[in-house]
């Protein structure tokens, strides 16, 4: 994008991002809805269409690929049955414990074990081997320990976000400068203050990193254990509908997962500009840690 | 003069890939309270070694550095550390930055803020308080290293090349008001740097290095009077001799350390 913009944003710089944002927002709706038409048109058998070009339209048969009218109408069924509510519910409090717990217990642990180097280095050919199974092998383990009910899923979103946010906080601490912590004790900071100060805010664009690529996967945590064993939740709901395939089902819990990933994502993105915002706009975002 | 630091031949030596560096060799240096103390020597000399072993970020590996007497270990405190890079944290804003000093030691806010903004005034930054390091040109972010030393009013204060960065005109201008602000503390100040103009028109007294290893080839009083003017000083005809003396000097320790490198 604009290259070359200088560092210190002016007012006309300014309205320029302002009026780039709206015209990508638009083209966005624009494109999402064509796509919507789009899927609509080739698989409607009511479509104007199939009765113009009978023998080309639809082009793909409806019980594939269902079309966004029945999805809208079976959206509209479980609403108003309230029984989307009901496995909603159970998805989203199993993802939120889930990641907060990890979340916590992966941001501590990444402190204490970049204070004390040799624990670190002892634990972590372990820490690689768990993590290095793909999460859903451990599922089994966790519904024979905790039974299909909500412990068994929080557990398993628990162990992927504990992953991630670890390694990326204590990745960040080390990565902290130790000419800013020598200035710091040279200036007579208490190891305390130093850390509070000094190291989690210099390793903060890294454990929001964490925190960020952790939400899609603590929703994909939640989803295979309700998929393996549960008796609600939308990943249950899924099975039931992948059973009976009913693809307008499937299809609508995907959107609606699609729907729950992106609003958590903006409202971390929100968050973090936040945090984050003594970075030079230029390279915010772009040099923000990857995993 | 009372000597505040002592320097009781002090050597480093290092490991680097197998091969032993001898990075300073028996260095004796004497520093005086409240003055004003630079350091020359050819790149590569160990002058920022010094500093390190000074303050206590690295241990001599023989002698010993007294502090009003008394021998040291580990960081001191009292004294006071300008890096060369400026290191301000990108998370605060300058007038937060020249807090820190006084938040990590403890002081309450109100007075905090009184004394950072005293201080932003003073070196010409007022107005940019709530901008972010990154908002900063590189001569405002070395002022606002300075300060954020100045600021806790350590009895030692060390510099390691802060203006070397800097473009020529800045260099004068951040000179000029480093003097001033020495001027009214009156602390003891330690300088590094390479650019001997800077040190001779800065210093009390000027340290000249050996090439690696790091020793002390001669210490030279200047003898111009203050307040100086930095951006006229090249005219004084005591600072034209002892220009002409120090760069034989220096130019022989350069040239010694070419061959050495070579």
């Amino acid at each position: 994008m604009a290259k070359g913009r200088p560092h210190i944003t002016q007012n006309g710089a300014k309205n320029f991002l302002r009026r780039e944002q709206i015209r990508l927002g638009f083209y966005r709706i624009a494109f999402g809805l064509a796509l919507l038409a789009a899927w609509q048109l080739s698989a409607d058998s009511n479509s104007v269409l199939t009765r113009v070009l009978p023998n080309l339209f639809p082009l793909v048969d409806e019980y594939w690929i269902s079309t966004p009218a029945k999805i809208l109408q079976q959206l509209w069924d479980l609403t108003s049955s309230g029984e989307i509510f009901f496995h909603f519910k159970g998805t989203m409090l199993n993802t939120v414990i889930g990641y907060i717990l990890g979340a916590a217990i992966g941001i501590t642990l990444g402190f204490v074990l970049a204070e004390f180097e040799t624990i670190a280095k002892v634990l972590e050919p372990y820490i690689m081997a768990f993590n290095g199974v793909p999460r859903i092998a451990y599922a089994p383990l966790f519904i024979v320990w905790f039974g299909i009910g909500m412990q068994s899923k929080i557990i398993l979103v628990m162990t992927i976000v504990f992953f991630l946010t670890f390694i990326n906080t204590y990745t960040g601490i080390r990565g902290v400068s130790p000419d800013l912590i020598n200035i710091a004790r040279i200036i007579g900071g208490t190891k305390l203050k130093i850390m509070l100060k000094v190291v989690l805010p210099g390793a903060s664009p890294w454990i929001i990193s964490g925190l960020k690529v952790s939400v899609p996967f603590s929703l994909v945590g939640a989803i295979v254990g309700e998929f393996i064993a549960a008796s609600s939740g939308l990943g249950f709901l899924l099975q039931l509908y992948m059973n009976l395939y009913n693809t307008t089902g499937v299809i609508l819990i995907i959107l609606i997962l699609m729907f729950v990933v992106m609003v958590l994502n903006i409202l971390l993105n929100w968050l973090e500009s936040y945090i984050l915002r003594w970075r030079p706009p230029t390279s915010a975002g772009q040099e923000s840690p990857e995993t | 003069m009372d000597t505040i630091l002592s320097l009781r031949s002090v050597s480093k030596v290092f490991f680097s890939h197998g091969t032993r560096v001898v990075a300073l060799e028996r260095i004796d240096l004497d520093i005086y309270e409240k003055e004003f103390l630079t350091i020359v020597g050819p790149s590569g000399c160990g002058k920022s070694t010094l500093l390190n072993i000074i303050v206590g970020l690295t241990p001599p590996s023989e002698g010993a550095v007294l502090f009003q007497g008394f021998p040291t270990t580990g960081i001191n405190t009292s004294i006071g550390y300008v890096p060369q890079a400026d290191n301000l944290l990108p998370w605060r804003t300058l007038l937060k930055n020249v807090e820190f000093s006084l938040e990590l030691r403890g002081e309450v806010k109100d007075q905090r803020e009184e004394r950072a903004r005293a201080l932003i005034r003073q070196v010409g930054l007022t107005g940019f308080e709530n901008h972010y390091p990154y908002e900063l040109s590189g001569g405002m972010r070395q002022r606002a290293n300075i300060i954020r030393t100045l600021i806790y009013d350590p009895e030692v204060i060390l510099m390691d090349e802060p203006f070397g960065p800097l473009d020529a005109q800045t260099r004068i201008t951040l000179q000029n008001q480093l003097l001033q602000l020495w001027m009214e503390s009156r602390k003891t100040l330690v300088f590094v740097t390479h650019d001997l103009v800077e040190a001779i028109a800065l210093a009390d007294r000027v340290v000249v290095m050996t090439a690696r290893p790091g020793g002390i080839r001669s210490i030279n009083e200047v003898r111009i009077a203050r307040p100086r003017d930095v951006f006229h000083i090249h005219r004084s005809e005591e600072f034209r001799n002892i220009y002409d003396k120090l760069w034989e000097e220096l130019r022989a320790e350069v040239e010694k350390g070419e061959v050495i490198d070579g």
